[in-house]
């Protein structure tokens, strides 16, 4: 095993739910509840769920764009919480972030030229002189064009908008960027543009990927690993081959049969999840599925099921594996 | 395949109950007239699935929203009929448009948050078409409502009825939001991306659910989606649009194991499937069309493998099979193999 | 690597407009909004290079001729000491309309920044400035300007810079509703995942603050500071009718009004005090007509 990049170890970020004249917390927000997990350079990570299973707050978290409640994540061996300000900053470049919405997460007043280059300049990573023939040649990179740099954002479809959006990341030379939802929002037949482009982003630059997204089939083929969280909680880890070839924990074996497959003669034995996902203010006592699982036992209810190794790398919570 | 054929042979004995014809819906803007819906022909038979499948600007949201008159300016219906029950709908009276509105026509939305209303109980919502078209009483309307919650799948429906939108979750509200749709008994079920905004796991749920009550009340379901996997799964009868016009029609297992027109094929490639595993996916080049100032020629012309000189010269004329599968394609109309 | 010519992206054909510029294009193609452009226009003309052309312009007091009826030599009459109303409506217009500019100078200047700040820092920083507008909004105005207008005649405030006084004390009491305009703005934003980025990106706050905030606060700012202009030339009549704002001899368009504030001159001279009001008028309704365009020219969503 190589070293790794990326360690997230027992995260937990609560948001508190304040209430009242004080603004007192009268709860939190289990968002991310004790979440291990590590990525070696060069491997893509996915984590995949449903809305409330956390997932974009670990990427977040990573990034240290949200206050954390404990553990630790640390970039090589410097845990990113423990950073001053300054040192945080200086570290910015290397870690870079990518969003689900292209059309939210571009200023609509800035050009695209200047949204990308501006950190390049922020930083001291390029001359004001060179910024320029820096940032056309990562539009080119990224499948635009150079003389998009004087363009307003408002000019572009949505795919278009996600290549500047990557463009910005990369720009900077990170090691390892945290992609949340990047292709959600598009449409299909731009989808796997945007896909292969990450595809081949991360071959010539050696990156080191977080992918997070509800899509098990984006998931498949982009992922080395994939992480499956459910309220807060990692329930499944395991390489891709294996997850998709032997899923363990009831909620993934449901996930993976709710996909709906584009083949209308295939005749599948869906399992099909009762109820709706519980609010992670207020998470199920014992195993969080048990709620919605249809194999709950007693024990289930009762005690925590440990995420344990079962082989290979293979980490699973629950009870009845 | 001879089942495939008894079932068409089924679908066709059905009555009409939906015919486009050449329908024209433009939306007038600063940058010029998007012609989002640009002569749109199709049928939709009694207690049949459409599924009108497209990216965004397509017009398959436009081509709902006319059937059932809710365009509004800058938007207008320019030209063509729709015709429902052998009524022209466009030509009704706007009292004659409300009877059909809620009452023989439902829909349902993609938002499940912003299309209920927050102030009002569900129960309330349910009730309102009722007491409206069904001239029912309140407690008579309360009961059907409790009724309906129950039908969509709805646990403890006698306190669920007295609940307000923002106690429910995405999934209980889109079921909320098919009750209220399916409250008058409609013949036609608009859905439009019905669980494009919901979980998988609910998504699922949702389209059980819409699969169980269409078979129970041999309703037609007119669906509109952008995903191939969702068609497949619910579709008899497939629609493809781009650029506002329809560029495939054909019975889903045709659609899927022949697309013809090469937009269909792409999308189907280029959808990343489980269980299908490439290093890299197919890809369509190029953008989704922009709606203003579009081609005298074939739209997809651009960004077409097998694009040929006459594909930049006119729009293809829709071309028949001897299956009913039509396709706007110059390959398809020379019968040209691929 | 083949991502170039497999999504070479194709042409943008035409360069499209930058947001300001379509801006302004919107507004331009607004009849009202060019009518009310002109007239303003004019009104300014009028004030700022009127009085070259008046013949009076170097014309003594005689009271000789106070009072005189609109004729052809006085378009509008003269007032009680024998000035050319007309003459005297240019430069009144000049203050008020100085008055106006200045004090919403002030009001841009504190309630963008304290609005820009408290909604950028947020925690404490917010909740002072915050609370601060709140006792300033709680302030009864008038009470303390009536004081203030009476604590500055005693000290003989001399009655050329008094201007100056008026528009800071127009601009004090009036920065607190674009504060908490702008603050809202700047809270909106920084949901919106382009200032995540900026985070992520490790941008200075300076940065942050002004090339990404500023500029998309700046259409709202140039909307209510079009519309405090009218605000502003309004309160500066109201406080000079009530004698606390601008003093004879230096004229404003309230200070004329409250010139002609007694029976005589409102049943017989009539000349003394419907010019101004009327300037007043299409003046504060050229503003707001402006106003309105712009605010439908940057945000077309709004409309309708």
């Amino acid at each position: 095993m190589t070293k790794a990049l990326i360690t997230v170890e027992n995260l937990k970020t609560y948001f508190p739910i304040r209430a009242g004249v004080f603004r007192r917390a009268v709860g939190h927000v289990k968002a991310v509840d004790d979440v291990s997990f590590s990525i070696a350079k060069g491997r893509t990570l996915s984590i995949v769920g449903e809305s409330g299973s956390g997932k974009s707050t670990v990427g977040r978290s990573i990034l240290r764009l949200v206050p954390k409640t404990s553990g630790n994540v640390k970039f090589h061996d410097v845990d990113v919480y423990r950073l001053s300000k300054r040192e945080l900053r200086k570290l910015r470049p290397k870690i870079q972030m990518v969003f689900q919405d292209p059309y939210s997460s571009l200023n609509p007043r800035m050009k695209v030229g200047a949204a990308i280059g501006e950190a390049l300049i922020d930083h001291g990573l390029a001359d004001p002189k060179e910024v320029r023939e820096r940032v056309e040649a990562v539009l080119v990179q990224t499948g635009l064009e150079p003389y998009h740099f004087d363009r307003y954002p408002h000019e572009f479809s949505g795919g278009q908008r996600q290549r500047i959006v990557i463009a910005r990341a990369l720009a900077l030379n990170p090691e390892f960027i945290v992609l949340d939802e990047p292709v959600s929002a598009l449409d299909v037949s731009i989808q796997a543009q945007i896909l292969n482009l990450l595809a081949d982003l991360r071959e010539m630059h050696g990156l080191t990927y977080l992918f997070i997204s509800h899509d098990l089939s984006v998931v498949e083929f982009i992922s080395d690993e994939v992480a499956v969280m459910y309220l807060g909680t990692i329930v499944e880890h395991a390489s891709r081959d294996e997850l998709f070839a032997h899923p363990l924990h009831p909620y993934t074996k449901a996930l993976l049969s709710a996909v709906p497959i584009p083949d209308p003669t295939l005749k599948r034995e869906r399992i099909v999840l009762k109820g709706d996902i519980p609010s992670p203010a207020d998470p199920p006592r014992g195993c969080r599925f048990h709620t919605r699982c249809p194999f709950a036992e007693d024990r289930c209810r009762e005690a925590v099921p440990e995420l344990r190794d079962v082989g290979g790398g293979h980490r699973v919570a629950c009870h009845l594996v | 395949m001879a089942t495939q054929l008894t079932e068409r042979r089924k679908a066709e004995k059905r009555q009409t109950l939906v015919e486009f014809k050449d329908l024209q819906t433009i939306f007038e803007t600063e940058a010029g007239t998007i012609r989002a819906v640009n002569g749109v022909s199709f049928q939709i038979r009694e207690g049949e699935t459409v599924c009108i499948v497209g990216e965004s600007g397509s017009g398959k949201s436009v081509t709902a929203l006319s059937l059932m008159r809710l365009i509004s300016p800058p938007g207008k219906i320019v030209g063509g009929e729709i015709f429902f029950d052998g009524k022209d709908v466009l030509k009704l009276s706007e009292r004659e448009m409300r009877h059909l509105r809620g009452n023989q026509v439902g829909m349902i939305f993609q938002e499940p948050m912003t299309s209920l209303n927050p102030v009002l109980t569900v129960g309330e919502q349910i009730m309102e078409p009722l007491m409206e078209h069904r001239l029912m009483t309140k407690s008579e309307a309360r009961k059907q409502a409790i009724g309906l919650i129950e039908q969509v799948g709805i646990p403890r429906a006698a306190e669920i009825v007295d609940a307000y939108p923002h106690e429910l979750s995405g999934g209980m509200r889109q079921r909320i939001m098919i009750a209220i749709a399916l409250s008058c008994d409609p013949k036609l079920l608009i859905a439009d991306e019905p669980t494009t905004a919901l979980d998988v796991t609910i998504q699922a749920q949702i389209l059980d659910l819409l699969r169980k009550l269409k078979e129970e009340r041999n309703m037609a379901l007119m669906l509109i989606t952008h995903d191939l996997g969702v068609v497949a799964e619910m579709a008899d009868y497939v629609i493809v649009m781009y650029g506002g016009r329809i560029v495939e029609e054909g019975y889903v297992l045709d659609i899927f194991r022949n697309p013809r027109h090469p937009y269909t094929e792409g999308l189907i490639k280029a959808k990343p499937v489980i269980g299908r595993r490439t290093e890299r996916l197919y890809t369509i080049p190029g953008q989704v069309p922009n709606p203003i100032n579009l081609p005298n020629h074939c739209y997809f012309a651009d960004r077409c493998p097998y694009v040929m000189p006459a594909c930049l010269e006119r729009y293809p004329e829709t071309t028949v099979d001897e299956r009913g599968h039509k396709t706007a394609c110059f390959r398809c109309a020379e019968g040209a193999e691929r | 690597m083949t991502i170039a010519t497999e999504s070479k992206v194709r042409a943008v054909k035409r360069k499209a407009d930058s947001p300001w510029k379509s801006a302004w294009r919107r507004f331009i193609r607004n009849p009202m909004a060019i009518a009310a452009l002109t007239m303003l226009t004019v009104i300014v003309l009028f004030s700022f290079v009127g009085p070259f052309f008046s013949p009076y312009k170097d014309a003594r007091i005689t009271v000789k001729n106070a009072n005189q009826p609109p004729s052809a030599e006085h378009w509008l009459g003269t007032d009680n000491l024998g000035r050319d109303v007309v003459l005297r409506l240019m430069q009144a217009g000049q203050i008020s309309l100085l008055v106006g500019l200045m004090a919403t100078g002030v009001i841009l200047l504190l309630g963008g920044t304290i609005g820009l700040v408290s909604g950028f820092y947020g925690g404490w920083v917010d909740s002072i400035f915050m609370r601060f507008a709140d006792i300033m909004f709680a302030i009864p105005t008038l009470p303390i300007l009536i004081t203030f207008g009476a604590i500055l005649s005693d000290l003989k405030f001399p009655p050329d810079r008094r201007i100056y006084l008026v528009m800071l004390i127009i601009g004090l009491i009036s920065w607190m509703g674009l504060s908490r305009l702008v603050r809202s703005q700047v809270l909106s934003l920084k949901e919106q995942e382009f200032m995540l980025a900026a985070e992520a990106l490790g941008l200075r706050d300076r940065r942050k603050l002004f090339a990404h905030l500023l500029p998309n606060i700046i259409p709202i700012m140039i909307v209510s500071g079009t519309l405090g202009v009218a605000g502003a030339i309004l309160l500066e009549s109201a406080l000079s009718f009530l004698g606390l704002g601008v003093i004879p001899p230096t004229p404003s368009w309230g200070q004329m009004l409250s010139a002609a504030n007694n029976m005589v001159d409102f049943s017989k001279r009539p000349w003394l005090w419907i010019p101004p009001g009327v300037m007043i008028l299409i003046t504060v309704v050229s503003i707001n007509v402006i106003g309105d365009a712009l605010r439908d020219a940057f945000d077309p969503k709004m409309k309708r």
